[in-house]
């Protein structure tokens, strides 16, 4: 993560529905100059076609929301742990709804550069410890230095 | 000859990459050669027609029906949950 970082996490994001957090997470990536204006409805209109809600046990569901990099001017992850768990489809069946508490939007411009930081990503949610820690992360800089540990 | 996996996702940017290189390590270790190309699931028809096995990530998309290669469910990449079973289930269709 760059100097912008702290840009680039939520803490206890309110949100009303996966809509919202995706337009959260969005705009923080365009306003941080990582993705063009078309980015956020991609991003909305992909998870409505292929939803990336990850099931990861009865208290963290994960959401990987992301958008083809055709939209993205370089490569970023804005992290937000959502105060509400918030309803996203479950990537392995989209007729079935997750209560989703943490969200990874990944910006990717260039897949091979990047497979990386996302097999860490993944990785990271092999190891529920850090994901609760993650759960209960009441600053940014204490989120920070998790994701910072864990991606890079 | 060398085999060849597709690796299929929504959009054939992330999670198919990271699936790609799981299973890539995986071979290297095992020595299996075989060649890995990534697609996204609307591609699918143009790069499907000569693959030996396809990693799916996208669980809610369908394969058109004329597509008979062996078609592995690649979530566990995503959440290592039933990663190894995954990746013996590779390693078994690719020495068949």
């Amino acid at each position: 993560m760059k100097n912008k970082a702290m840009d680039m996490i939520f803490i206890n994001l309110k949100a009303e529905n996966n809509q919202e957090v995706l337009t959260t997470l969005g705009t923080a990536l365009f306003t941080g100059g990582y993705v063009d204006e078309g980015y956020i409805n991609a991003v909305i209109s992909r998870e409505s076609k292929f939803p990336t809600g990850l099931n990861i046990d009865g208290n963290i569901k994960v959401a990987i929301p992301h958008a083809d990099s055709c939209y993205v001017n370089e490569g970023q992850i804005v992290f937000a742990s959502l105060e509400n768990p918030v309803k996203f489809n479950n990537i392995e069946n989209p007729e079935m709804q997750l209560d989703v508490n943490l969200v990874f939007m990944l910006a990717i411009k260039d897949p091979n550069k990047q497979a990386e930081t996302l097999q860490k990503l993944m990785g990271m949610f092999e190891n529920k410890d850090t994901l609760k820690q993650l759960t209960q992360c009441v600053t940014q800089r204490e989120a920070k230095i998790i994701l910072e540990k864990e991606l890079n | 000859m060398m085999k060849k996996i597709l690796v299929v996702c929504g959009m054939g940017v992330a999670t198919s990459t990271v699936a790609n290189k799981i299973i890539t390590d995986h071979l290297a270790a095992k020595g299996i050669k075989a060649s890995i190309n990534q697609a996204k699931i609307t591609e699918i028809s143009a790069y499907a027609e000569d693959v030996d096995l396809i990693v799916l990530m996208a669980m809610g998309a369908n394969i058109p029906e004329s597509i008979k290669a062996p078609v592995v469910k690649g979530l566990p990449f995503l959440t290592g949950v039933g990663k190894e079973a995954a990746l013996n289930e590779i390693g078994e269709i690719l020495s068949k």
